[in-house]
């Protein structure tokens, strides 16, 4: 059925390509292409192994071919997708398919703008309701339905839309449906005004006759009465948020409520029908539990000339919004309907993003500071505090990020500062028992331009780790890193790192004489950009981590082999 | 004006519809009563669960299966396969007593399952494939694949007798398979000897402390495959309801395993490259 349907669009798409409207003037095809192809190097001493692509299938590969069309206010668009064992969905499995990830027609009649097929879009800041695309982690969680637009006024716009959420190639089994109204008003002086985006939003899901059988099912025949709950097939989120801004200031607020429905919490205490040697009934974590919903979520931003500053803080409770309510191993991020910003600063230099804070759906307690400070055009600042907690006031997550400028014109950028970070690896990666892991992280990045197509990037960090009551060193230890970039524009760019175990921890391999190793992760990149073309090819030994959610854990495994990718848009 | 009126005539749509018949669940048993029996006893279900004595998450994923083992005493087997990351030496406390990984798990793992779990605790119930055409399912998707696999009619029925030895710890099986239905080729039989309550260390995310519980009581640990990890083939020609196939196995415990906890578990299952279904699962206890 699958097959016959893509058959149909693709047919449709290419009718609609080749016939009378390609000779339409005006009209326009544009779209781009992406690919990836993997070799594994088995290499069991990083723990590169035991997987089906190290093993015996050697190579893995992912690509997106995206055309689209656009005609006077008519647009349409179809997108292949193709996944050859690959890794990208299981980092443990192989996954193999291929079909239309994507199609979508759209038409703006007057003020009526209609769209059908596989739909991206979001409330407010996604907190009710995001359907959004994320390659990296193999998110695609487009809403295959029906949406309509209508322009109330040139500031005012109403939408509805239904349908179920994109699962690969098929779909949820569960309905979901809704709708907002988003604004936009001035008041006061209209040379300094205050300006007002208000937006209200409703979601609906309707969970199908299998997964409330399945809800059923596992609590009739594995829950015992002091764990009873109720069970519903309709959940509804309402969200309520408006940005507000003011000359220099903007400050955005959301408020969002969903009606209890049975969510699964993976710290609340399950008493189960085995019992002990002593007979007392065996206590675990983790149950179905009958609860509402909250997220209060809010931004303040002030800017003026060489001072910015945002504060931003959200508290979470029970906020579970999924087009199933069980959660699949292989995708933690299966079926999430939802977006729930994260209150940790987005980190890009390799060892100050190894640890990051896990948006938690059952309980958070989080905010964060940032602020810049631009002394002259070649000196600044920047400095962010971030702290999340759980609803008991247990440390989540801590970090303190610095950071100085230094650029002098066309010739050379220095930047460099300091971590500082506090995370709970008990919780994030179910762990019990571990002390929380504490870093210290110096960093520098130095850009040197010795003409205007060569430059030269060096980067290199240092991260220090905290002892536990043994003496030794949290998780995997201490880790040094060197990162080197050679860019010839505007076709080429080199770039060789390593990322070395130089303190090896508690987690780091073990050598054949008992001791700790400490290893080094090299990578080497080549890339090679030619008009809209991009090609790169990679040599990269990686380390391994876990990653847990919602009481499941993940292994991100270790990864040695080549990368190629392409990207191409025309 | 218009736009508020709007904003109430959808919020009271959605107050409307909050409206809803609830499912009703059934009353709930503490283990304490016996369970209501199934109406088709005759279906007995496999499951293999994943594990290891570093998964933090793996008490409460065994704590799981004895609840379903509580509601459906006589249609259920489970096998507890400890294989992949979290059973890895590296992942066990230093005091550790046994190591629970076998050749037979790990081979069954990566040629049967095709590879580790991508979490755990996992299992895999009547090596029935996930609509991701996976095996592994999460823990609070046992209970309806279970339940579902029982309603379904069985395709065989087994019967164990088998004789020990306990002496020379010799182990004899004979199975006997009665085809209910036509099963065409490729259809096997596998022969699992399996341990329960043994002590040694398991972590444990509800545990206090460092999280490792000494005393643990392991259950249902996977010890040999007497016939090939991938099963024996039965029948060239499949099976057929006229015809009852009868096969004999042998195999010795070792010491090191105490027979009173060991049981044998039979199963006949397909190993076609669409599928790997596991018919009809049997159980016996070595010692009766």
């Amino acid at each position: 059925m699958l097959y016959k349907q893509n058959k149909f669009f693709l047919f449709l798409f290419f009718l609609l390509l080749s016939g009378s409207l390609l000779s339409q003037k005006g009209a326009k095809i544009s779209g781009n292409l992406q690919t990836n192809g993997n070799f594994f190097f088995r290499d069991s001493l990083i723990g590169a192994f035991n997987t089906p692509q190290y093993d015996h299938q050697l190579f893995g590969a992912e690509t997106w071919l995206n055309l689209n069309y656009n005609y006077k206010g008519f647009d349409a668009g179809v997108r292949f997708d193709m996944f050859n064992n690959s890794n990208a969905l299981t980092p443990l499995g192989s996954y193999t398919d291929e079909g239309i990830g994507r199609w979508f027609v759209s038409k703006k009649i007057q003020k009526l703008e209609v769209m059908g097929g596989y739909i991206y879009d979001q409330i407010g800041s996604g907190i009710i309701y995001r359907a959004y695309e994320e390659r990296g982690l193999l998110i695609d969680q487009a809403l295959k339905g029906v949406r309509l637009t209508y322009d109330l006024t040139d500031d005012w716009r109403v939408k509805g839309f239904t349908g179920r959420q994109k699962r690969q190639f098929d779909e949820q089994t569960s309905v979901i449906k809704g709708g907002a109204i988003e604004g936009f008003f001035a008041l006061g002086d209209s040379l300094k005004p205050v300006t007002f985006a208000p937006s209200f939003g409703v979601v609906n899901r309707t969970l199908s006759d299998d997964l409330v059988q399945g809800l059923v099912s596992t609590i009739a025949t594995t829950y015992t009465p002091v764990d009873s709950l109720g069970v519903k097939y309709n959940t509804f989120a309402f969200s309520l948020s408006n940005t507000m801004t003011y000359g220099p200031i903007s400050w955005y607020v959301e408020g969002a409520y969903k009606t209890p429905e049975a969510i699964f919490d993976p710290l609340a205490v399950r008493t189960n029908k085995a019992r002990d040697s002593e007979g007392n009934p065996i206590l675990s974590l983790g149950k179905f539990v009958f609860e509402p919903g909250s997220v209060l979520y809010s931004s303040l931003s002030y800017a003026k000339k060489k001072f910015a500053v945002t504060v931003e803080g959200k508290r979470t409770e029970n906020f579970v919004l999924r087009a199933t309510p069980f959660l699949r191993l292989e995708k933690l991020n299966d079926g999430l309907i939802n977006f729930l910003p994260p209150m940790q600063r987005v980190n890009t230099y390799r060892l100050l993003a190894r640890y990051n804070a896990a948006t938690q759906e059952i309980g958070e307690l989080a905010y964060q500071v940032d602020a810049r400070y631009r002394a002259s055009k070649k000196l600044s600042f920047n400095v962010n505090y971030s702290d999340i907690k759980d609803l008991d006031n247990v440390q989540l997550y801590r970090e303190i990020f610095t950071e100085v400028q230094y650029k002098k014109r066309r010739k050379f950028q220095l930047l460099g500062g300091v971590q500082l970070q506090t995370y709970n690896q008990d919780r994030f990666e179910a762990k019990p028992g571990v002390p929380n892991v504490e870093t210290i992280t110096p960093y520098f990045e130095y850009l040197h331009k010795f003409s205007r197509k060569k430059s030269l990037r060096i980067e290199g960090q240092y991260m220090i780790t905290g002892e536990d009551d043994k003496g030794d060193k949290h998780d995997y230890g201490d880790w040094a890193f060197a990162l080197a970039e050679f860019s010839m524009a505007p076709h080429w760019t080199f770039t060789v790192s390593d990322m070395y175990n130089a303190g090896p921890g508690k987690n780091s391999p073990v050598g054949d004489d008992g001791n700790k190793l400490a290893l080094h992760y090299p990578r080497f990149d080549v890339f090679y950009t030619i008009k809209n073309n991009r090609f790169s090819l990679s040599y990269i030994k990686q380390v391994e981590g876990v990653v847990c959610s919602g009481g499941i854990c993940r292994l991100e495994p270790a990864f040695h082999g080549v990368r190629m990718t392409v990207n191409s848009n025309f | 004006m218009k736009n508020i009126s709007f904003l109430l005539v959808i919020s009271a749509l959605a107050l409307f519809s909050c409206n809803e018949i609830m499912p009703t669940i059934p009353p709930l048993s503490d283990g304490s009563t016996e369970p209501v029996p199934i109406d088709t006893v005759f279906r007995k279900v496999l499951l293999e669960e994943f594990t290891g004595v570093g998964c933090v998450q793996c008490p409460g994923g065994s704590a799981t299966i004895e609840n379903l083992l509580l509601s459906f005493p006589n249609n259920l087997v489970a096998i507890s396969i400890h294989t992949g990351n979290f059973a890895r030496e590296r992942n066990w406390h230093p005091d550790q007593k046994y190591d629970f990984r076998t050749t037979d798990g790990d081979n069954l793992t990566s040629s049967i399952f095709g590879g580790e779990p991508f979490a755990y605790p996992s299992a895999s119930v009547n090596r029935e494939k996930t609509n991701t055409n996976t095996f592994f399912r999460v823990e609070n998707e046992w209970a309806v694949v279970v339940e579902d696999e029982i309603k379904t009619p069985a395709a065989a029925a087994i019967n164990i007798t088998h004789s020990f030895d306990e002496t020379s710890r010799e182990l004899g099986i004979d199975l006997e398979i009665i085809p209910l239905e036509i099963v065409p080729a490729d259809v096997r039989v596998t022969v699992i000897i399996t341990e329960n309550n043994i002590i040694d260390y398991q972590k444990d995310v509800n545990a206090p402390g460092d999280g490792w519980v000494q005393d643990y009581k392991h259950k249902h640990v996977l010890r040999d495959i007497v016939t090939a990890f991938d099963g024996d083939i039965i029948s060239p020609n499949g099976l057929t309801p006229s015809t009852t196939e009868e096969l004999s196995f042998s195999a010795t415990i070792p010491n090191e395993w105490d027979a009173n906890n060991c049981d044998i578990i039979a199963f006949i299952h397909r190993n076609t490259a669409d599928s790997r279904e596991v018919l009809q699962a049997e159980e016996a206890h070595i010692l009766d």
